[in-house]
């Protein structure tokens, strides 16, 4: 670690400042800055509204302009939207801007879909949820909402793709057997998009408004599309000027303030904050502060108009730094306020809120927007390191406001500097659970196999969890569906039934009654001769239903495409103004969609099952494991350990048995959807990771050859297997590493994740950190994509204590030496508790 | 072996031949062998895995026990092997062995882990079995040779922290290994031992022990000051402290 380099990067904090170690309850004062710890509090105060606002005004204007062809249509409505927003500046902020509703109020989006909140607020109201509440303020906004819906019905994008499908597609999407699920994009905006802020802040809105009067000027009759790119620059142009008039009712609301203002600190706060607003109406940024502000306005402006989660901020510490530098060269910042600046700006980050659908949140919970990106470090387009100042104070901000938002990423590489290494691995075992950290050398590669070239590729940021993006280029779809391969198996084992197939099943009558299948026949566990067959039968049925997930997920994209077009957020993205088309029709230069795959270590750890005890020891029938499953494994016991125990090979301890197979499960995964074509001119890119999913998708989920009984959780992202028998990686980190590696981690363009979980303990003192350094840099050696920690606390000891099988390959630091957890006796285990709450 | 109703219930350790035929035949891993026979050539397949991280991490292969230098040969040759591929190799050991034995990993091992249970011999004896002439013998001619040292004191109440032992203790560092100790390490008394006792079926001598824990903590941190006072640098546990 000594040959390192070095950087002269500096952030507020001492780079190698200790934070706390693991998770702890009850601070509340983490920055330095008063105002910083207050607006936080305020935040976490706040309830969790629903908002009429959006929602009058949205449907005001479609009623208005009914004849207009979409694109102006959606453009009036943004305009209007914007002009009749009740606008709030909030004591003691410095950022100014929100989505059109309170901060902390999800707005609603009836463009998108409206069935389910009609039956839901009826039958299923959401300050009744068991999680993800939100709450009307009043009975009249109830009456109000339900009454907007009605008028939407039939009108939405999700009405458009409902008329599309057909039965084979719906049968294993969320209204059928939730073998993949679309979700996301069939009821809401997409987003997961990086927006070209080098460009917004360089040359203002005015300069958007002239690129698209320019585009029209030019436009030629002779050219068959002229209607559409006639409409589409005119769509621009009302949605860029609308933005100029709201950033401008702002300044005038500034004003107000500030002129009633008795506080001369606070008075002279919002008068600057009214002399930023009447810059940047229409003007490029001139300071650092400008910047951050401008940047607020072009993010929520596109929140505003697409209903759009995990918009990330790109690599903030590389588009930002011009302002930073002049302003400190010039003396006009100091960096102490350049420092409570962004921290203003990231507690600020966490304000939108969205409901969604009730099935959505079944597998993916959170009440923000969510997804919301920021990178840092790196390389920079000609593969040097990037670091600077920025780079460090943001991780500064990021320890110090320790909030959901924004999801920080560390990109890292063979000459990333110690310091930063170190700062990281500092916020890390803060265990506030950022930031994660990303691998330079395996994502350009994947970047640069969608076509670019190198120099843009090292400029990838990435958007939501993992998915690398290029910024300002690239329209991604990323995390487009979620696909539950563990259901494929099912299939593979069963002569593509469900194994419960039976006449509970909601499809009985056209499925298992009419003597069908749900998915094709490809074989099963009593008919397969060789291992080969097993594997030749889950390639067949990967390829079936990979067919039914895309065309699915195409006829979504078409919908969005022709329901709700996206004026505003298109002139940020290069090709859609060169081109006069928009974004949501492939205008920008790089599109494609992105699937995510969950539990491929369930498969693989059920496809060594399979060789191992069927074909390599011969000690049971295909069809003896087969019966263990559909029963459940009930009366099965001693398969059921034997399955679960070390006697079996397991993905994840560095074993070649079962990582080749893991191996295999990715590369079919990834084999069947890349190099498929996107409507919109892209490629689909295929991701391996399940967010939270793994463990919504379980509960539908029949039991599993790995020795995961029915309702239990797949595997999760890249993770090996983890069931309630116990874990199945028990070699430790390093052997979880070099497993997680024996895959070609660029083949999944749309990115891959791995969680690692660590207890304070053994990253405690200087050793600690090292090791934690030392073991990063090596995991990286590797080639894998990502990876991000959680630093357990005392309380998750107890937590183990309690539920030993869940936590079986949890390691504390004992004395000289590490052991598992649970391995450990009570006494023992008590006097670990003990211990590290007198190390605090 | 006592079996209940066809269940494995408890193995008599006296008749136990460990053939392992039962931790073979349990598909649950409820009994597990730990600990097998392995060859140089298996350790070293073993360690090269973890070659990154030591490389990574400025870290190494340590060898700890029972004992280590009971098998001497084995780590001699293993440490070697080390020593070839570039891996720092470290030898954990209570330093209770014919000096030969010692010599024979000497020239392969980079550094030492060793500890000071009690200053007076027959205290030592009553507690461990024997005396502690060989093992203050033996560091002071791994000091004498300038091999790097890593000292721990295993701190236990009533048995080795008083004044007067850790007095000696410190003389005995200073004087007699000529100060050469990277660090003193002082490891507080912990109830490890208790449920391997109680799974071996052997009565736990420090059943009835009680400790005021936070008190005690301030103890062995007043006993790390003291040292530190005398020009020995000292830890509490095994981690150097946050800057």
């Amino acid at each position: 670690m000594n040959d390192s380099l070095h950087t002269m990067a500096c952030g507020l904090d001492p780079y190698d400042k200790t934070y706390s170690l693991g998770y702890e309850v009850g601070h509340g004062d983490w920055s330095p800055f008063p105002r910083v710890n207050k607006l936080r509090q305020v935040f976490l105060d706040r309830p969790f509204n629903i908002d009429n606002e959006r929602f009058r005004n949205v449907t005001k204007a479609y009623q208005m302009y009914e004849d207009l062809p979409v694109k102006l249509r959606c453009a009036k409505a943004f305009e209007s939207i914007l002009m009749n927003a009740t606008l709030e500046i909030y004591d003691d902020d410095l950022i100014m801007g929100e989505i059109a509703a309170p901060a902390k109020a999800s707005p609603q989006y009836p463009e998108f879909s409206v069935n389910w909140m009609l039956y839901e607020a009826l039958n299923e109201p959401f300050e009744e949820r068991e999680h993800d509440q939100f709450y009307f303020v009043n009975e009249e906004d109830r009456a109000e909402f339900i009454e907007l819906c009605r008028w939407w019905q039939g009108k939405a994008v999700d009405d458009q793709v409902e008329a599309y499908l057909d039965d084979d597609q719906r049968k294993g999407s969320q209204s059928g057997k939730k073998i993949f699920q679309t979700n996301l994009y069939h009821y809401g905006g997409v987003g997961h998009y990086v927006m070209n802020y080098e460009k917004i802040l360089r040359i203002g809105f005015d300069g958007m408004v002239s690129e698209a009067k320019e585009r029209l000027a030019g436009l030629s009759k002779k050219d068959p599309d002229y209607a559409e790119k006639k409409v589409f620059y005119e769509a621009v142009i009302i949605c860029h000027e609308a933005a100029i008039k709201y950033i401008e009712r702002y300044a005038k609301l500034a004003e107000e303030k500030a002129a009633a203002e008795k506080d001369p600190k606070r008075k002279g706060e919002l008068e600057m904050m009214a002399k930023n607003a009447h810059q940047i109406a229409g003007g490029p940024a001139r300071t650092f502060w400008q910047a951050l502000q401008l940047f607020n306005f072009a993010t929520t402006l596109t929140l505003i108009e697409s209903n759009g989660h995990s918009v990330s901020y790109g690599r903030m510490d590389q588009w930002l730094y011009p302002y930073y530098k002049e302003d400190m060269q010039s003396g006009t910042i100091t960096k102490e306020f350049a420092q409570e600046l962004l921290e203003v700006t990231y507690v600020k980050m966490n304000n939108p809120t969205k409901i969604r659908d009730g099935g959505t949140v079944r597998v993916r919970q959170g009440r923000g927007f969510g997804g919301e990106c920021l990178t840092i470090g790196g390389v920079d387009r000609d593969g040097k390191d990037a670091t600077n100042d920025l780079t460090m104070m943001l991780l500064d901000a990021s320890v110090h406001t320790r909030m959901m938002c924004p999801w920080l990423l560390v990109r890292m590489h063979e000459n990333t500097p110690y310091e930063l290494k170190v700062k990281t691995v500092e916020c890390i075992r803060a265990g506030y659970g950022h930031p994660k950290v990303f691998n330079d050398a395996p994502t350009i590669k994947a970047q640069m196999s969608k076509g670019m070239p190198l120099e843009e590729a090292r400029d990838y940021a990435i958007v939501g969890c993992v998915e690398p993006n290029s910024p300002g280029r690239e329209y991604g779809w990323h995390d487009g569906s979620y696909i539950n391969t563990v259901k494929f198996m099912e299939m593979v084992l069963n002569g593509g039934r469900c194994l419960d197939c039976g006449p509970h099943c909601s499809r009985w009558e056209k499925c298992g009654a009419l003597g069908k299948a749900l998915g094709p026949n490809t074989g099963s566990l009593e008919t397969y001769k060789s291992f080969d067959e097993v594997l030749e039968s889950v390639d067949k049925q990967f390829d079936y239903w990979i067919d039914q997930m895309c065309s699915t997920m195409n006829i979504v994209d078409r919908a969005h495409r022709d329901r709700k077009p996206l004026p505003y957020a298109s002139a940020f993205f290069d090709g859609c103004l060169e081109s006069g088309v928009d974004l949501t029709a492939g205008g920008t230069i790089y599109n494609g969609i992105g699937p995510q795959a969950s539990g491929i270590a369930t498969c693989a750890d059920t496809l060594a099952t399979i060789k191992q005890l069927v074909f390599d020891e011969k000690k049971f029938t295909g069809g003896e494991l087969l019966q263990a499953v559909k029963d459940n494994w009930e009366g099965h016991e001693i398969l059921y350990n034997l399955v679960n125990s070390s006697k079996v090979h397991h993905f994840g301890n560095d074993d070649d048995y079962a990582d080749d197979l893991f191996k295999f499960m990715f590369e079919c995964y990834c084999r069947h959807l890349t190099g498929r074509p996107t409507i919109r001119g892209g490629e689909y890119t295929p991701g391996v990771y399940s967010v939270s999913a793994n463990v919504g998708m379980g509960l539908n989920t029949n039991a599993s050859l790995d020795g995961r009984k029915a309702g239990e959780a797949i595997s999760d992202n890249m993770g090996p297997v983890h069931t309630a028998w116990g874990s199945h990686d028990i070699k430790g980190p390093i052997a979880v590493a070099h497993s997680v590696s024996k895959v070609d981690h660029s083949l999944a363009t749309n990115g891959t994740l791995l969680n690692m979980k660590f207890p304070q303990e053994a990253v405690k003192g200087r050793e600690g950190r090292d090791n934690l350094i030392g073991f990063i840099d090596e995991y990286l050696a590797g080639d894998p994509m990502h990876v991000q920690f959680n630093i357990m606390s005392s309380e998750t000891m107890r937590a183990a204590q309690k539920h030993p099988e869940q936590y079986k390959d949890m390691l504390v630091r004992v004395a000289g030496y590490s052991a598992y957890f649970v391995e450990l006796g009570k006494a023992l285990q008590d006097d670990l508790i003990n211990r590290t709450e007198l190390s605090f | 072996m006592l079996f209940v109703e066809g269940k494995l219930e408890r193995i008599d350790p006296n008749r136990c031949s460990s053939c392992m035929a039962c931790a073979d035949a349990c598909p649950a891993d409820a009994i597990k062998q730990w600990g097998r026979e392995i060859s140089v050539r298996e350790a070293m397949d073993e360690i090269r895995r973890d070659k990154g991280y030591y490389d990574r991490s400025g870290g190494g292969v340590t060898v700890s026990g029972g004992e280590p230098l009971l098998q001497a040969d084995f780590v001699a040759e293993v440490f070697k092997a080390c020593r070839e591929e570039g891996i720092h190799t470290c030898c954990e050991s209570t330093l209770c062995v014919p000096w030969e034995q010692i010599e024979k990993v000497l020239p392969w091992t980079d550094m030492f882990f060793t500890d000071i249970k009690h200053m007076d011999s027959k205290i030592h004896e009553e507690f461990t079995g024997v005396g502690n002439e060989r093992i203050f013998e033996n560091q002071k001619k791994l000091a004498g040779l300038g091999k790097e040292m890593v000292v721990r004191i295993p701190v236990i109440p009533g048995v080795n922290d008083d004044k007067n032992n850790i007095e000696k203790t410190a003389d005995y560092i200073l004087d007699e290994l000529g100060g050469r100790v990277r660090t003193l390490q002082l490891l507080s008394f912990m109830r490890l031992g208790e449920e391997k006792y109680a799974s071996l079926g052997r009565p736990y001598g420090m059943q009835d022990l009680e400790i005021d824990r936070p008190a005690f903590q301030k103890h062995v941190e007043e006993m790390a000051a003291y040292f530190e006072e005398r020009g020995i640098h000292c830890t509490v546990g095994t981690r150097e402290k946050e800057a």
